[in-house]
């Protein structure tokens, strides 16, 4: 239970300092770089690393490379979206999260599975 | 165009948006090491970059915009705000593939004190370049 409320805080904490970060710079086309900031990783790797090593740690990060590529998916369709049509930003952000999802699942049984 | 720093939009925002930022990172940050725990830092590992924090990004920026915007502009300020957010967010995607990178095999190689920071640099500065280029190019707007 003392585990998890301290990657709750250190989670929560980062990811709160990066959108402060990300509230603060202009233009905000350069702001939202932050909205992709490693945050969770950087909250879970460093917990991780105390109990399991770089090792663990180490293919944790090979497999966040194809978590990565569907981010970018994710963000460039949203964008892509919004830009042909008249929709609400905010159920195109949270259903295209399904495509995230689809790109790492993809990614995983091509690449990471295998290895 | 110069980045700058600028803490009024600190006073534009809510603290209970705030606070659903930091609950909803810390609820991510939990279920990630769960599931890395019930299944293998393989699997886990692809949770490491859950766009988890972007939606609710959106949501909050969508709605200062609409209490900023005339009511002939409300959905289209909300919008085109939105479209900014997430350019920006793809080019900190390419950082994020880069700190993957730099910790996948610094970490196999280095310390962890070495390695962790290393790859946040990576990221900060191929997101940044990635940002500058397109920028540069004229194909990014706000």
């Amino acid at each position: 239970m003392g585990e998890l409320a301290i990657r709750f805080v250190a989670g929560g904490a980062l990811v709160a300092l990066f959108a402060v970060m990300g509230d603060i710079f202009t233009p905000k086309s350069f702001a939202g770089l932050f909205a992709a900031a490693p945050s969770v990783a950087l909250a879970t790797m460093l917990l991780t690393l105390h109990q399991h090593g770089s090792a663990y740690v180490s293919t944790e990060a090979r497999s966040m490379m194809v978590g990565a590529v569907a981010f970018t998916a994710y963000t460039s369709t949203v964008a892509w979206v919004l830009h042909r049509g008249r929709r609400r930003p905010t159920p195109v952000a949270v259903a295209a999260l399904v495509l995230w999802g689809a790109v790492a699942a993809a990614g995983w049984a091509l690449f990471v599975r295998p290895l | 165009m110069k980045i700058k720093l600028d803490a009024s939009p600190l006073r534009e925002s809510s603290w209970s948006g705030h606070l659903l930022r930091f609950a909803i990172g810390g609820l991510v940050t939990v279920a990630v090491g769960l599931f890395t725990k019930m299944t293998s830092p393989k699997a886990g590992g692809l949770l490491l970059a859950i766009p988890s924090i972007v939606p609710l990004g959106i949501a909050l920026l969508a709605r200062l915009q609409n209490k900023k915007a005339g009511p002939h502009s409300r959905g289209d300020r909300a919008r085109h705000a939105a479209i900014i957010e997430a350019t920006g967010a793809s080019m900190g995607t390419l950082g994020l593939l880069a700190f993957a990178v730099v910790a996948w095999q610094l970490l196999a190689r280095t310390r962890a004190w070495i390695a962790l920071p290393a790859a946040t640099l990576a990221w900060a500065a191929v997101a940044a370049g990635a940002w500058y280029v397109r920028k540069s190019r004229g194909s990014a707007s706000g």
